[in-house]
């Protein structure tokens, strides 16, 4: 890994990063200390707004990462520098993944302190677990959108490619959420998108059947971002 | 000597004949070498290749015997890049980028930088997005002169440069010359490469097919281009068969151009005393008006 790489991509997609961290926070408190929402917030929140708040950061720094610095060719500055391509994929896939635990870490602490200071009657356990898979989800996403990036030197294929499969997957999800309320024939629609995988109902009845539902979600992230790393490193580059 | 640069049969073939092929270059310690040849001739492949970002359909390259594709890593310690193509990271100022490459190269910013900064005239302050195209292209000279490589990578160096800065950078491809820097560089400029290179290689699709070495250069500026207008047909038509070496000829206007050696001229203005002549120029052949031959023949 580069650190002085890793800074510099810290600090370019800080505001992207910051903003939507800011909002999913506030948004997350908002729906936990109001009395009226309470009830609402995990398929509200974890069934829907979370995955598609967090898939503009994902989509639009996962391409910034590597296409889009390819695109541009500003990743010729990087690369004239005595760095392995394998390097720094793994320092973007590095920032990529600590920015994510940064964002669902806060929001678990959010979570619990709001869920404490309302007494809004959630147990801690299953905030921090709604947060986990809901971390889960943004991993794969963010693996998917890392591999288009990795394969692509143009943003237009790396965004048409990733950033439209992410976005099929959220509409799918929310489509499917209405099997929720009575309409059975959605249900299917719920096997077709990754996001199901997140099986937040499950871990709100403190069940068990989710756990190995992420792990699924984590290995789609892991394939798909060693998929991303190798690409980049063994094809042709316009720099 | 040393070799700093060898490539082998490179070859990268992007089909319909684009592409570079079956190059075999030889680049010593301390040479300093152009490359020249139209858009599209394959100059910017072939330095693509060298810095390993192209991985070559057949032969190989290597950089003081490191291969450049699967080493590229530590041939990059050797090189100073300017890319054909010059495009900035998203940073506020020019000098917040250079400071972040001084990073990535682990090095701090020295006298040397500020030399470079000083004699490029660059205004670090400036917003890097809306720089001027020749003040990207100083930046991007700054950039890799700083390495204080063994070896610079330079794709087309001179583009948008005014004329004052052309001569700043031929001035400083001469003192790191003299420092035992090899250089490789890019153009079609011919004449600002007739300054600084030992040798020139001429490209045409993909292929050297031509190069250029000093004493090419000595015989090739014994020749005289004289443009000759004739006031009346038979003076033109003497001068059509006294000389065969006609580079143009319009018989309409009674033009022409004829390429003598140096020791004709004398020959070609005794000629010249029994013929009305409207205009006449002479000049020195430089490398323009060769390859501009060398183009028609082949």
């Amino acid at each position: 890994m580069s650190f002085p790489l890793l800074k510099q991509t810290f600090k370019s997609n800080f505001a992207v990063w910051g903003l939507v961290t800011l909002v999913m926070n506030i948004i997350l408190a908002q729906l936990i200390m109001m009395k009226q929402t309470r009830t609402m917030m995990a398929p509200m929140y974890y069934g829907m707004l979370v995955s598609t708040m967090v898939a503009l950061f994902v989509v639009i720094c996962g391409n910034k990462l590597l296409a889009g610095q390819v695109d541009q060719g500003s990743m010729a500055y990087i690369l004239t520098a005595p760095i392995r391509r394998t390097t720094v994929a793994f320092t973007q896939m590095i920032y990529m993944v600590l920015s994510l635990v940064g964002t669902y870490g806060l929001m678990a602490i959010v979570s619990v302190s709001a869920n404490n200071i309302a007494d809004a009657g959630f147990k801690a356990q299953t905030l921090v677990n709604l947060n986990i898979g809901a971390f889960m989800v943004a991993f794969a996403f963010a693996g998917i959108m890392f591999a288009a990036s990795g394969i692509f030197n143009l943003s237009k294929y790396s965004l048409g490619t990733g950033g439209l499969l992410i976005i099929l997957f959220i509409l799918l999800a929310i489509v499917g959420s209405f099997a929720t309320y009575g309409v059975d024939a959605l249900k299917d629609v719920q096997h077709l998108t990754i996001v199901s995988l997140f099986d937040y109902q499950n871990i709100l009845i403190e069940g068990s059947k989710w756990i190995s539902k992420l792990a699924v979600l984590g290995g789609i992230g892991v394939v798909t971002f060693g998929i991303g790393t190798t690409v980049f490193a063994k094809k042709d580059l316009p720099l | 000597m040393n070799q700093m640069v060898n490539t082998v049969h490179l070859t990268k073939d992007y089909k319909k004949n684009r592409g570079i092929f079956d190059m075999n270059l030889q680049i010593k310690q301390g040479e300093v070498v152009g490359i020249v040849g139209k858009n599209g001739a394959g100059k910017t492949t072939t330095m693509r290749t060298l810095m390993g970002f192209i991985h070559p359909t057949d032969g190989y390259s290597e950089i003081r015997g490191l291969n450049s594709w699967s080493q590229a890593s530590k041939t990059k310690r050797m090189i100073g890049y300017v890319p054909g193509e010059i495009a900035f990271p998203d940073t506020k100022s020019g000098e917040t980028f250079l400071n972040n490459q001084l990073k990535l190269l682990r090095a701090s910013k020295d006298t040397y930088v500020n030399d470079l900064i000083q004699r490029f005239k660059i205004d670090l302050t400036a917003d890097i997005k809306r720089m001027s195209k020749g003040m990207k292209q100083k930046t991007a000279l700054v950039c890799a002169f700083m390495t204080k490589a063994p070896l610079l990578l330079l794709d087309e160096p001179t583009t948008g440069l005014d004329p004052v800065m052309r001569d700043a950078f031929i001035d400083l491809v001469l003192k790191v010359k003299a420092n035992g820097t090899t250089v490789f560089l890019s153009s079609h400029m011919f004449n600002e490469l007739e300054r600084t290179c030992d040798r020139i290689l001429f490209l045409k699709d993909g292929k050297v097919i031509d190069v250029v070495d000093q004493n090419k250069f000595e015989t090739i500026h014994s020749f005289q281009k004289v443009k000759i207008q004739t006031s009346t047909s038979e003076g033109f038509q003497k001068i059509l068969t006294s000389f065969s070496e006609t580079s143009h000829v319009n018989s309409e206007n009674h033009e022409i151009t004829v390429l003598i050696s140096n020791t004709k001229v004398a020959t070609l203005l005794v000629l010249l005393q029994d013929i009305e002549i409207d205009d006449i120029s002479f000049d020195t052949q430089t490398l323009d008006n060769y390859f501009e031959k060398e183009l028609q023949v082949k």
